[in-house]
């Protein structure tokens, strides 16, 4: 039996060839292998192994289906599997929250982001459209706070951004002149930021109007889009991101 | 206190660019794992969905390949004690009909191969497949299946073991003058 074999066990070789030996041992290994040719044999097989694990997996075979029922036993939700369909094949990304703790920002907040590949080309305005769905005026506060810090341009990145509103259902308040309260913030926003738009639902303003008799009054400068969700369609196209509160 | 909303939506696109990066890694990883493709496709999207909901557990990105393998590992796991819900996960083989006419009528090396490594225990294949087509460390490898580095090192030298008494008589021909040159 050759001097190596009991001095170097086999699990030192594979770390000899996986790189995880200290300099000191792979220097101690060398030195024994120009008296021992049994060691570079040994180490030979072992490189000769992993080539040949390498090999076998270089092009392993693509799944004949792709399944995407979520009754299949993998414990899919059904909101994270349109997530996988819908974010990662488009380089998007979906994300739900569904719990409000106090403190919390607005992402945390959110119930859904979007976010527009447009927005990384490092010339182009950032584009954000704020969707508030809701009444509840912490979360209403919370979207004031942060649509101004990016207005007011305290961002890492020193791109220019807009900022888009958009209001429906309870949310609509936020943008009624005799409902909302953050009035004042809101009119004094608009009247600094150039790069902030207010935007009323129709259909929800008809909703309101259709309940009592009367087209609620709105805001300065809002603007009054067909629907929500043709709005949402149109600047998701156009490359903004979007964020529903 | 509001945190900056940019900062968060880029962190988000980076690290939608770290899933979709990874995913053919992963895919590699889970067929060696599994042997079958449908399966391995499977548990890619059950990471992918599990990445997507545990994303805050992430705090560097470049950690990301570690973590995804990690969460594979997991999903794996799951897999298997929903197959054989009393065995023992670690020695879970795939295929105990490696004769050698099964070896030699395999249409090519690769086939050969993959089913030689289907022949070892889940626990000596992971490990493997980790180092040898991942080029992880042993110290990320004790991370993804949360066992010692010694166990690491064991399971590794088995498997290499194994699978070169199975497999050198398919190596080529060069690397096996090389082992035989002895004088």
């Amino acid at each position: 039996m050759s001097p190596g074999a009991n001095k170097f066990s086999d699990e030192f070789l594979n770390a000899y060839i996986d790189n995880e030996l200290a300099d000191e041992d792979r220097q101690r290994l060398i030195v024994a292998m120009r008296d021992d040719e049994s060691l570079g044999q040994r180490l030979c097989r072992l490189r000769t192994t992993r080539d040949l694990v390498q090999l076998g997996y270089h092009t392993p075979p693509a799944a004949r289906t792709r399944r995407h029922e979520p009754a299949r036993s993998w414990g899919w939700h059904r909101g994270v599997a349109a997530l996988v369909l819908l974010g990662l094949g488009l380089g998007t990304g979906w994300f739900s929250h569904s719990n409000l703790r106090h403190g919390q920002s607005l992402m945390d907040i959110a119930r859904t982001v979007e976010v527009s590949q447009a927005d990384q080309a490092s010339r182009q305005p950032v584009r954000i459209m704020l969707h508030v769905t809701t009444d509840d005026r912490f979360k209403l506060a919370t979207v004031l706070d942060e649509a101004e810090q990016l207005l007011a341009g305290r961002n890492e990145h020193a791109r220019p951004v807009e900022v888009a509103i958009l209001a429906n259902g309870d949310g609509l308040d936020l943008l009624r002149a005799d409902q909302s309260p953050f009035a004042a913030r809101i009119e004094a926003m608009k009247a600094r930021y150039e790069n902030l738009s207010l935007l009323a639902c129709g259909k929800a303003l008809q909703r309101v109007k259709s309940r009592g008799g009367v087209s609620p009054p709105l805001l300065p400068r809002t603007e009054v889009v067909p629907s929500a969700l043709g709005e949402i369609i149109n600047r998701r196209q156009d490359g903004w991101s979007y964020i529903m509160i | 206190m509001p945190i900056n909303i940019l900062k968060r939506l880029c962190a988000n696109n980076e690290f939608h660019r770290q899933l979709e990066s990874n995913r053919e890694r992963l895919y590699r990883l889970a067929y060696s794992w599994c042997a079958d493709p449908d399966t391995a496709d499977d548990l890619v999207q059950e990471t992918m969905a599990k990445a997507l909901r545990h994303r805050g557990q992430l705090r560097e990105l470049g950690a990301a390949p570690t973590w995804l393998f990690r969460i594979l590992h997991h999903c794996w796991c799951d897999h298997l004690r929903r197959l054989r819900p009393t065995t023992d996960l670690e020695s879970v083989v795939l295929s105990h009909e490696l004769t050698p006419e099964r070896l030699h009528d395999a249409a090519s090396l690769a086939d050969r191969v993959r089913a030689a490594v289907a022949e070892l225990p889940a626990g000596q294949r992971q490990a493997l497949t980790l180092v040898d087509l991942e080029g992880c460390t042993y110290a990320e490898v004790a991370t993804v299946l949360d066992i010692p580095i010694g166990t690491v090192m064991s399971r590794i030298c088995r498997a290499r073991r194994a699978l070169s008494d199975i497999l050198m008589e398919f190596a080529p021909a060069d690397a096996q003058r090389g082992l035989r040159r002895v004088k």
